[in-house]
């Protein structure tokens, strides 16, 4: 019991943070902190992860996406001058029309999910989420989708060079 | 202990956290951190829906196949906008108004 009364502890601790990252990220004027908040959720949810007993995920988590996808936002942002912390100027709807809409839509979603508050099945597999299994199950059962996202791999590299290369001398002028 | 609903009320939050920013911010560099975060979301409700359904692996798998395509869009995400960067001088939205390349 006091076991499961921990694991909630640490649920709700990294939830508040990873909240906390994305609300730095929406709010924060300077992009640098915005991606500081954005790795901030990213930790936060792979340790949600491994409460969720998907080992596998929480550490392609901090990996791929701490790891790299972080990185790429840093790099972009220190590579295109931001010009410091910009002014805002307003967007197409004010932004309490907008902040209201999602505030009162999410309460709307939310709402009949805490009511519903199931009993957790706690007994999961040994080997589940484990490296193992989910390298059994990639290769064979979800071998399509995998080999799909090799061919969706070398389709963006292609793209992006093509995207970021000067253009031809003939197609400039 | 930890309910399905801990998870999704999370996964919501955190969608609608990035809906929100992706609605008001201008800057194109957080509109695309601001996508990360919905992606994020989304996530946490396919591996917390497979916990509380351990006999398979699918929404794992699904979320591993996300990831990827999660760091392809960022890498395509960045490179539009280092060109708008080239063409406009700057990384905001509200200047790539028009798209004659």
């Amino acid at each position: 019991m006091t076991n499961q009364l921990f694991t909630l502890i640490i649920f709700y601790v990294l939830a508040a943070i990873a909240v906390m990252g994305g609300v730095t990220v929406i709010l924060s004027r300077r992009p640098m902190r915005c991606a500081v908040g954005l790795l901030a959720t990213l930790l936060s949810l792979a340790g949600v992860y491994v409460l969720m007993h998907a080992h596998l995920v929480a550490i392609l988590q901090i990996l791929v996406y701490a790891g790299g996808i972080t990185v790429l936002f840093g790099f972009a942002i220190m590579f295109l001058r931001q010009g410091g912390p910009q002014r805002y100027r307003g967007p197409f709807m004010p932004v309490w029309v907008i902040s209201l809409f999602t505030a009162g839509y999410l309460v709307y979603l939310v709402l009949p999910v805490i009511r519903a508050a199931e009993a957790v099945k706690e007994t999961v597999p040994p080997d589940y989420g484990t490296i193992q299994l989910m390298g059994k199950v990639l290769l064979s059962a979800q071998l399509v989708p995998f080999e799909a996202v090799a061919i969706l791999l070398l389709m963006t590299m292609v793209g992006v060079i093509a995207l970021a290369r000067r253009p031809r001398k003939e197609a400039a002028s | 202990m930890i309910t399905l609903s801990h998870c999704l009320v999370l996964s919501a939050v955190l969608f609608f956290t990035g809906m929100t920013g992706f609605l008001l911010r201008r800057n194109m560099l957080v509109s695309l951190m601001c996508i990360e975060l919905m992606m994020n979301g989304a996530f946490v409700a396919l591996v917390s829906y497979n916990r509380f359904n351990p006999l398979t692996q699918d929404g794992q798998v699904m979320t591993l196949i996300g990831i990827v395509i999660a760091a392809a869009e960022a890498a395509v995400g960045l490179a539009i906008a280092v060109n708008l960067y080239k063409f406009t001088g700057e990384v905001r939205t509200d200047r790539a108004s028009e798209m004659k390349g």
